[in-house]
């Protein structure tokens, strides 16, 4: 039985706390060992992109440890978007041997949670139920910086009863960015307006997503506008109806 | 020639080695490249699927491909010709030419080393220019222009229209193998590559107006690449 | 400096009009859309499109390391070929040495063809104090010229104009045709070929220079590059420093890049080199040739983390892929160089004073990376413009270095982490309404929702929970 410590994510352990617990019942169900290391707090993206590099390698030094004492085999969070930042540490403390050395072993195995599921655990089905028509946003950090473009669709197309209808320019970014869209909200908005049009172009009644930064700023702004789209993490989707197994 | 001057080049090369943490370094540096992917495209494309490529690419880059064996190309340049209702023709001066076309060249002007200002103004007012390729690249149906002594790099350029005899022993598969040849030349001898050379691919064209194509913006209007089996 | 354009507006008023402008937006949507299209056919009829951005990577970062031998040997090969080569530091002094030339020849009507270095130098305004007529023959920077209007895009200067803008200015001009672009197209060929005939001096960019031939490589489509350097009877090109290749073998690989990169073509209708003047025998070409060289505080970027911007090709790839560019348009960067690779570059060429503000103009979605034909890590140079803004120019605001100190002291103590996570719900109450936060947070809450912090945490209910295996 693999031994995963989860990597919950500030987002969802605070403002959506059912992709969390979603995700945890999905790796136990799928025979994982999931352990909750609790000293664990952010990754330090926020102060990483706004270029706050020592205030970084604090956060980065916490985590590390935080996760070295979990000793577990594989590290696993529901987000590309943090799970990049923590993939990106050894390049934090090239300067540093000590670090960098245990920052790699702690970025080589960290993995985002589909990838997870494919590549590691090696199943596309995990048994899920979930009659709807959906769409589903690639985020930017987790398909083009991460890598991972297939695992998601991979795994939703075997959810039974759900449907995938394609979204337009899905390459597209949803406008986040983190302070990127407090930073600049003039422009951020645009683009969260143009990604918003696309999903009701798409006939979709639920928005999935893999990261849940971007579902709060286009499921922001689909709420605030008024727009009746269900918006869930793919961890929730991929849970429904294993939750009672 | 008289050698050009050089103004400035000592403190601008320090300072370029300076950042670069290092003295001003001027053996040449060995080019070790682990990639060389050029090579690989088109590598073994027959010649059949080369003049393919040629024809089709050309056609996409709205360039007229005609197609002809050596002892009618008199007969097919005069057709070309009628069709682009040419009056006004400028060729280059080419021996070649005169031997290819004996009776249709009889109305051309030739351009005249010895008078370059009467040359070009008659260049500026041709409805068609006649060229030779000197190379055709399959890939991006493109002929290859050298600059040579007695012809002009203008030919191609001013007339409104512009037809290019395009032998098929000229036809490579792509600019690899003619970027490879004039490297060759500065390499085996002291600076041999042509003064200038024109890589033409169809017409002049811009989608500087709401990103639309207009063809014919400085240059020829059309293009036409006479390509000759047996040459 | 030159560079700057319309840097009387603050960044925010820049980036607002370019987002009121539907005209603009709708057409740099739409040339996006195309070409992005155009460049990802176009890489994929090539095959390995990977192997080729590895090579072109190789093949400019070696440039780049041996960017002394390169410049030597591309000098003395112009020389060779009897064409003088100036080394120009500053803009002023490139400026100094064209306008030198041009009064020597007595010229009075210069012609250019596009270069983005001339624009840098405001070689335009230099040349007017000589009291010469100067005239872009490209299309769209013709048409620019005419309206005194800035580029907005490195390709396709006047990607902001429709047909009709460009009608009204040719009209100004003495047109008396439809808004039909052909026919717009064909008015500017004949004004324009008037100029080419007559211009005694013609300017140029130079796309990539080829040390090993001592020869000027120009990528275009018009065919104006090609009038420019065949009929006057000066040239002078100008390039900046790092522009340049070992041999044609290299300009080959990154012409092809170039062309699929910037325009989705396999290749552009001309690609032209030019060495020196004209040889024994020739019919044309220049009797004079020089080559200035820039380096306007390129060397600066040498050798420092942010070497690698000095690759670029200017291809506009990652300009055609940046969503914050089409909303805002080139001309809210305030620079030239506009989209990532301008947010990257104008920093570095013309200070964090008047450019700070732009390494933010990004959601880091990484599309200017993964597009670059060259491998620049655009999104992770801007970055690091961040990180130097930050830590060595300590210029970021007072608040957010608060906010950041506060959050590195929480996020690595898991006390006030959970401290801070206990507490949320309840200060963002008075902001909620059924759940969501709708207020409070002006530059969120304006235009978005957000869900309000929820009473129990992950953590909460695991530890209640426990491991179930």
């Amino acid at each position: 039985m693999p031994k995963v410590a989860l990597f919950v994510t500030c987002l969802s352990d605070t403002l959506f706390p059912s992709v969390g617990q979603a995700t945890v019942e999905l790796l136990e169900h799928l025979g994982c060992d999931v352990s909750f290391p609790f000293e664990q707090t952010c990754c330090g993206q926020p102060a990483y992109n706004s270029g706050y590099h020592e205030e970084t390698k604090k956060v980065a030094k916490h985590m590390i440890e935080t996760f070295e004492k979990a000793d577990a085999d594989y590290i696993v969070g529901p987000s590309g978007s943090c799970v990049m930042m923590m993939r990106d540490y050894p390049h934090l403390f090239k300067d540093d041997p000590v670090w960098k050395t245990r920052a790699e072993a702690h970025a080589s195995k960290t993995f985002e949670l589909t990838q997870f599921i494919v590549d590691i655990l090696e199943v596309t089905d995990v048994g899920a139920k979930f009659p709807a028509k959906a769409t589903y946003h690639a985020s930017c950090h987790m398909t083009r910086l991460l890598g991972i473009e297939a695992a998601p669709g991979q795994l939703l197309r075997n959810v039974d009863g759900l449907t995938m209808l394609p979204l337009e320019n899905v390459h597209n970014c949803c406008g986040f960015g983190g302070t990127f869209s407090v930073k600049m909200p003039d422009v951020s908005v645009q683009m969260v307006d143009e990604k918003v049009a696309s999903i009701l172009n798409s006939g979709a009644d639920v928005l999935i997503g893999a990261d849940a930064s971007c579902l709060m700023n286009i499921g922001g702004r689909l709420h605030k506008q008024g727009h009746p789209i269900k918006v869930m993490h793919i961890a929730e989707v991929l849970n429904e109806g294993v939750k009672q197994t | 020639m008289n050698p050009g001057t050089i103004t400035n080049r000592e403190d601008f090369l320090n300072r370029i080695a300076k950042q670069l943490g290092r003295d001003v370094d001027l053996t040449p540096p060995k080019r070790v490249y682990k990639h060389r992917p050029q090579d690989e495209v088109l590598k073994d494309a027959s010649e059949e699927e080369l003049l393919e490529t040629f024809r089709m690419v050309a056609m996409r880059i709205h360039t007229d491909v005609i197609e002809c064996e050596a002892n009618n190309l008199d007969d097919t340049l005069r057709l070309l010709i009628e069709r682009y209702e040419g009056a006004a023709i400028i060729a280059e001066h080419d021996d070649r030419l005169r031997a290819w076309a004996p009776k249709t060249s009889q109305s051309f002007d030739w351009w005249d080393a010895e008078r370059p200002d009467e040359s070009r103004a008659l260049a500026v007012k041709a409805d068609i220019g006649i060229t030779i390729a000197d190379e055709a690249l399959a890939e991006s149906a493109t002929i290859v222009q050298y600059a040579k002594p007695g012809k002009s790099r203008t030919i191609s350029l001013l007339p409104q229209d512009h037809i290019a005899i395009v032998p098929k022993s000229v036809l490579v598969p792509r600019m690899t193998q003619a970027a490879k040849r004039l490297a060759e030349l500065d390499r085996n001898g002291e600076l041999a590559s042509p003064n200038g050379v024109n890589f033409i691919s169809g017409p002049s064209n811009s989608a500087d107006i709401e990103m639309n194509l207009i063809v014919g913006v400085h240059g020829p209007v059309r293009v036409a690449y006479l390509l000759v089996h047996d040459l | 400096m030159s560079m700057g354009i319309r840097l009387d507006e603050k960044f925010q008023a820049r980036r607002k009009d370019g987002i009121d402008n539907p005209f603009m937006r709708q057409a740099v949507s739409s040339a996006q859309n195309r070409l992005r299209d155009g460049r990802l056919n176009a890489a994929g009829e090539l095959g390995d499109w990977e192997a080729f951005r590895d090579h072109s990577e190789e093949i400019r970062q070696h440039v780049l390391e041996h960017l002394d031998y390169y410049l030597y040997q591309l000098s003395e090969n112009i020389s060779k070929r009897g064409g003088n080569v100036f080394f120009a530091e500053t803009p002023e002094e490139a400026n100094r040495y064209i306008r030198e030339v041009v009064r020597s020849k007595e010229a009075k009507h210069v012609v250019k063809s596009k270069s983005m270095v001339t624009e840098e130098i405001g070689l335009n305004e230099a040349l007017h104090e000589e009291g010469c007529t100067v005239v872009e023959s490209d299309l769209g920077e013709w048409i620019l010229q005419l309206d005194n209007d800035p580029p907005s895009h490195i390709v396709a200067p006047a990607l902001h104009k429709d047909r009709n803008a460009v009608h009204e200015t040719f009209t100004a001009h003495g047109y008396f045709g439809t808004n039909d672009p052909t026919e717009l197209g064909r008015y500017a060929r004949r004004e324009l070929r008037k100029d080419f005939l007559k211009a005694e001096v013609g300017i140029t960019g130079c796309n990539f220079a080829i040390a090993e031939s001592g020869a000027v490589g120009l990528v275009t489509n018009e065919g104006n590059g090609r009038m420019v350097t065949s009929l006057p009877n000066t040239v002078i090109s100008v390039m900046g420093m790092e522009r340049i290749v070992p041999s044609y073998e290299e300009f080959e690989v990154l012409v092809n890049m170039l062309c699929r990169s910037a325009v989705g073509q396999r290749l552009t209708s001309y690609i032209t080199t030019f060495a020196g003047t004209k040889g024994a025998g020739e019919v044309d070409g220049p009797e004079e040739f020089h080559l200035v060289i820039v380096d306007n505080k390129r060397s600066g970027i040498l050798g420092t983390q942010f070497q690698s911007v000095l690759q670029c090709i200017r291809c506009a790839a990652c300009i055609n892929v940046c969503p914050v560019y089409r909303h805002i348009g080139g001309h809210a960067y305030g620079s030239i160089y506009p989209g990532p690779i301008g947010a990257v570059l104008a920093p570095l060429l013309d200070g964090y004073e008047n450019y700070k503000e732009l390494p933010y103009a990004s959601s880091l979605c990484g599309a200017c990376t993964e597009a670059c034909p060259v491998k620049i890590p655009l999104h992770e140079l801007l970055i690091e413009h961040r990180r130097v803004i930050v830590e060595e120019k300590k210029q970021s605001p007072f608040v957010e270095r608060i906010a950041m100190k506060g959050f590195a002291v929480t996020s690595s103590s898991p006390f006030l982490f959970e401290a801070a996570e206990q507490m949320a719900p309840f200060a963002t109450s008075p902001f909620t309404k059924a759940g969501q936060i709708d207020k409070g947070l002006p530059a969120w809450t304006d235009s978005k929702d957000m869900p309000q912090p929820a009473k129990q945490t992950v953590r909460d209910w695991f530890k209640k929970r426990g491991n179930t295996q």
